[in-house]
């Protein structure tokens, strides 16, 4: 069964994502100096930091349901670990590929979310046979380890005009893999291992049929949503001497981002259940409301293939303009359109995608989900 | 190898017991002779029956002390390997100035509450002296016989008390507390406690173990044959001198045991003097004679259940009596027995009485409940067991085991005495005795093949 | 002697209303309510012929249920006609009370008697469904407290059976009292002895089943305990392992 509320959240990041990379892509972004190296985008009225961790978060969600989904069809474990890999890999090469085709072959490895996501799926696998009280520790070292590693691995000097370039090495691919990337392993594999902690207490996804157990694991969750939010307010009031930990950055994402976008994502996720998750919610919703979250569920289900398309769809252009006008292809990057303008397609963009997309259900056309459900 | 010849000396309960127990121990198989004087084997164990009826009754032994509550008791064990069924026996009921007394509350009421508590008073030293433990292994201290006797127990007592504790061991003292000691009394004090000891008989008949005993003997059985004397044989062996209706005979054995009471083995000659020292000096240790009478009474029909509920109760006529319904166990029997048990003194100075009166004393005995017992009475057998038993068993001073049984250890040390006379008086003691003697020459056989 | 109702005269047993002394018992009688467990109702009667009164004691005890057939034990110039809602005594002036003190005793301990038993019969409805756990433990919390509880109720079963168990085996009284004799016999008749063995055998069982459940219980604790141990373990040796990995690329790269 479906959760409304995790289908909201994802066409929320999902058109967060289509604004942010659209104005990122076609105009300068939303006013930060081009000078600025870490990109770091702490404006609390732009949604622009969220969207990733929600994304990322919802993944780990979504494998929950998954897990629990392949178990009651009596999956035997090795089945659902092979399931579980064959995604993880598709995604991965997804991917690679998808950076080639859209991002040009050298930004091959920027290790964007795709890969993220892939591999993420990869570690959820050894995650689920983990006993519950060890994921937190998993996400407790790997909060802790970032900052670390990030300094070990002079994460700025990848970093040049908020662009991630690296050298063709082996060193630095793997690197770029492990943290310095654009979603690297460390810390952004957070997101995901919350996602599939976090997923336990959503039923049918946690499987929980007693309600106050479940009550009271929600309880818990918000009470951490709460700590962890305040732990990213006293980190960014009292150490922002060290702009990895006190610091509200992206790129890297410092322990203050870190914690904040959990505390966010588990709120959200948590409240939106309570509000709308539910027989009497379901059953309510006429008129608007069941049209929205109808259209909700179509982003949802559809939503890396809206992912690939809505680069296809601004950087391709992009790309094909600048090599006819210029000969180099990322002669206009950044600097195409207005933030207006881009904001405007992104709007349209995001608005024809739903019917787009209903109309490509009721045909039956194939799409990368369909793909990745035959192949894994 | 050869077969040692056993005589024994005493068809009773302790001659059969040795003769079982020798054939059991020994390595090999003895010879045994068992002599007789009486038409009869059994001894003091015999079951008797009216002409009129086929009504049984104890003429001898009438109960046997279960011990098996405190620790092994092999008589009880012999009895089952025997296949003999048992029934338990109870009692303790008392008719004191013509009350039935069966509790502390009865005696109360009866006597007085300072008889009751005078009575609860010696009832508890005398379980503080004599645990069960103490009473299983007749553990008596040697300086304890000789100097205290039971009366000055009884001194603390008071008078209703002292009269109903005296009228209810009477009978099973067989003597009075002056002539026994201290702890022979407590202790035949304490066993009417069912924590110490219970009571049970054979069901048909006591006799039975003397039947089923004698049945599984290999030994030689010669009835009539009174032991006149024994002396010194040759090769060391002893010659048995004994007559018989048909004349006089002899025999020579290996080893002799002597399987007698008190009385009849004071009536035997030792031709060896340092034997006949020895027997001197064992009969002066022993000779502490009690005596038992019993009246036994068939009738038409039991009229005395009312107040005899039980196998037996005591009545204050001769001094304290035992009466015991014979018949309580046979459910269907219309008839009914009664038996009288006189001890002591009682005993002995009625015993010169002749049946008749000893039987119209025994009715006028009963309560007024069973006033129409004469009218009902059939039949009476009146039977003298004077100087039968052992009123101070063991003597007053403790001997080892040894000398008990082996009266010349060094000159003749293949003649063994056994009696329960050497131990307590019961059927318990015989075959403790008979087991020691039989283990002694059974260990005898076995030096003389190793030496051999 | 145990005698079912109205079977000395052959009439239905008449039920004698509460606290009300029946007719034609000597004067004296008195009816003591809650007297005996569960507002039991003691009749004492001083009477020097207590036999006479058999029947009516018994027509009177058998009215107090449908259930009760009498236990009737007349010994030594006493009487007593028991069940467990009606007690008769009746006895010579100056022994009634003791005799009624020791129903009172007997009353008490077969009122506790059977109290136990009602709630081991209530334990086995649990036993079936708790005998899994006795073979994989749990890890269920609400499971294991309600375990813990049942244990509980068990072992709470058992202590009250052993401080039960000296008044049930009292040794034989001697010389034998009127009130010692009554209790004996009681006891007797009522099986206190065999049954307290039974529940003793019964709850052995119980408490043996929760006490495998107890031990399998902390056993898949500590061994989960452990396990997690292991992958904590596990985890930082990996977090030391990236830690040098990146090291070692950041010195390759640099």
């Amino acid at each position: 069964m479906r959760l409304l509320s995790i289908d909201i959240l994802r066409t929320v990041a999902i058109f967060m994502m289509v604004l942010v990379h659209f104005v990122e892509n076609l105009a300068s972004g939303f006013g930060m100096p081009p000078t600025d190296t870490v990109g770091s985008f702490h404006r609390w009225w732009l949604p622009t930091g969220l969207a990733a961790p929600l994304f990322t978060f919802l993944s780990g969600v979504s494998y929950r349901a998954w897990l629990t989904v392949q178990r009651q069809r009596g999956l035997t474990d090795e089945a659902i670990a092979k399931g579980t890999i064959r995604r993880g890999l598709v995604l991965f090469g997804l991917g690679l590929a998808f950076n080639v085709f859209i991002w040009l072959p050298e930004d091959t490895f920027n290790w964007d979310i795709l890969t993220l996501i892939g591999s993420a799926l990869i570690l959820l696998n050894c995650v689920r046979r983990m006993p519950p009280e060890v994921p937190p520790v998993l996400i407790v070292l790997m909060t802790l380890l970032s900052p670390a590693l990030q300094l070990l691995a002079d994460y700025p000097a990848y970093w040049t005009e908020a662009y991630f370039d690296y050298d063709f090495t082996l060193a630095d691919v793997l690197l770029g893999y492990l943290v310095v990337g654009y979603f690297p392993l460390f810390p952004w594999l957070v997101f995901p291992v919350a996602g599939f902690i976090v997923g336990r207490a959503l039923p049918p996804v946690s499987g929980a049929d007693d309600q106050p157990a479940v009550f009271r694991r929600r309880l818990r969750l918000g009470l951490v949503a709460g700590l962890l939010g305040g732990g990213s307010l006293l980190l960014q009031g009292f150490v922002q001497g060290l702009p990895t930990i006190g610091g509200w950055t992206m790129f890297p994402a410092s322990t203050s981002y870190l914690l904040g976008m959990l505390a966010v994502v588990i709120a959200s996720l948590l409240l939106l259940h309570r509000l709308v998750d539910g027989t009497a919610s379901a059953v309510a919703a006429t008129g608007l409301a069941a049209r929205l979250a109808d259209s909700c569920r179509v982003i949802s289900r559809h939503s890396l293939s809206i992912y690939l398309l809505h680069h296809a769809i601004h950087i391709w252009p992009l790309w094909a303009f600048g090599l006819a006008s210029t000969g180099e292809p990322t002669a206009h990057w950044r600097t195409v359109v207005s933030v207006p303008v881009a904001v405007l397609l992104a709007v349209v963009f995001c608005l024809a995608s739903v019917p787009l997309f209903r109309q490509i259900d009721r045909r039956g056309w194939p799409t990368v989900e369909g793909l990745l459900r035959w192949l894994a | 190898m050869r077969r040692w010849s056993i005589g024994i000396v005493g068809g009773g309960p302790g001659g059969l017991l040795t003769a079982y127990r020798l054939e059991q121990l020994a390595p090999v198989p003895p010879r045994v002779t068992i002599l007789e004087a009486d038409t009869r084997l059994g001894g003091k164990i015999r079951t008797g029956s009216f002409a009129s009826l086929p009504a049984r009754y104890e003429i001898g032994a009438a109960e046997f002390y279960d011990y098996s509550t405190i620790d092994e008791d092999p008589l009880r064990d012999l009895i089952a390997e025997l296949g003999l069924p048992t029934l338990p026996m109870g009692g303790g009921t008392a008719m004191i100035q013509g009350r039935l007394i069966e509790t502390l509350d009865d005696l109360a009421f009866v006597c007085g509450s300072a008889a009751c508590d005078s009575l609860v008073g010696f009832d508890r030293r005398a379980k503080a002296a004599v645990s069960p433990r103490e009473f299983y292994e007749s553990t008596a201290a040697a300086d304890d016989c000789g100097q205290h006797r039971f009366s000055h127990s009884l001194e603390p007592l008071a008078p209703a008390a002292r009269r109903f504790v005296e009228s209810l061991m009477h009978s099973d003292l067989a003597t009075e507390p002056a002539a026994t000691s201290r702890r022979y009394g407590l202790d035949n004090y304490v066993m009417n406690d069912p924590a110490y000891m219970r009571l049970y008989c054979i069901a048909g008949g006591n006799e039975q173990l003397i039947d089923r005993l004698a049945g599984r003997l290999a030994a030689t059985v010669r009835l009539r044959h009174r032991v006149e004397r024994i002396a010194d044989g040759p090769g060391g062996r002893l010659r048995v001198d004994w007559q018989t209706a048909s004349g006089p005979g002899q025999e020579l054995f290996d080893a002799v045991v002597i399987a007698l009471p008190i009385k009849p083995l004071a009536g035997i000659d030792f031709a060896c003097p340092d034997l006949a020292a020895g027997l001197g000096r064992h009969l002066a240790h022993h000779d502490h004679p009690g005596h038992y009478l019993r009246i036994s009474m068939l009738f038409e029909r039991p009229c005395w259940r009312a107040w005899l509920k039980d196998s037996y109760a005591m009545l204050e006529a001769f001094g304290g009596c035992c009466v015991y319904d014979e018949t309580s166990r046979e459910v269907e029997a219309s008839h009914g027995v009664l038996g009288w048990l006189l001890g002591g003194t009682a005993a002995r100075d009625h015993a010169a009485l002749s049946d008749d009166e000893l039987v119209g004393l025994a009715l006028a005995s009963l309560p007024p409940a069973s006033a129409d017992a004469r009218a009902l009475l059939r039949e009476t057998r009146v039977h003298r067991w004077i100087g039968a038993v052992s009123g101070q068993p063991g003597g007053f001073s403790a001997r080892s085991l040894d000398a008990r049984h082996c009266p010349d250890p060094v000159g003749h040390p293949r003649l063994l005495l056994v009696g329960d006379y050497l131990f307590d008086s019961t059927l318990n003691g015989v075959l403790d005795s008979a087991d020691y003697a039989a283990g002694w020459l059974a260990t005898m056989m076995a030096d003389s093949l190793e030496a051999a | 002697m145990k005698i079912g109702r109205g079977a000395m005269d052959g009439q239905p047993a008449v039920a004698a209303a509460p606290g009300a002394v029946p007719d034609g018992l000597p004067p004296g009688s008195r009816i003591e309510t809650a007297a005996l467990p569960a507002a039991g109702e003691l009749l004492r009667i001083p009477a020097d012929q207590p036999g006479e009164l058999l029947s009516t004691l018994v027509d009177w005890a058998a009215g107090s249920g449908p259930a009760s057939a009498p236990v009737v034990i007349e010994l030594y110039g006493g009487l007593v006609v028991w069940t467990p809602q009606r007690a008769a005594v009746a006895a010579p002036a100056g022994r009634v009370e003791k005799a009624t003190g020791a129903v009172c005793e007997f009353a008490a301990t077969a009122a506790e008697l059977a109290a136990i038993e009602r709630e081991v019969a209530a334990a086995w409805q649990d036993y079936e469904t708790d005998l899994p756990a006795g073979f994989t433990g749990s890890s269920d919390s609400r499971r294991v407290l309600e375990l813990e509880a049942r244990y509980r109720r068990s072992m709470s079963l058992a202590g009250r059976l052993s401080r039960l168990s000296p008044r049930i085996h009292l040794p034989a009284e001697h010389p034998p009292t009127l009130a010692g004799q009554f209790g004996e016999r009681l006891r007797d008749r009522c099986r206190l002895a065999d049954r307290e063995e039974f529940i003793d055998d019964q709850l052995e069982a119980i408490i043996r089943l929760y006490e495998t459940c107890a031990q399998r219980t902390s056993d898949r604790l500590l061994a989960h305990r452990e396990y997690v141990l292991i992958w904590v373990i596990v985890l930082l040796l990996a977090a030391e392992m990236v830690l040098l990995l990146v090291d070692l690329l950041a010195a390759a790269g640099g």
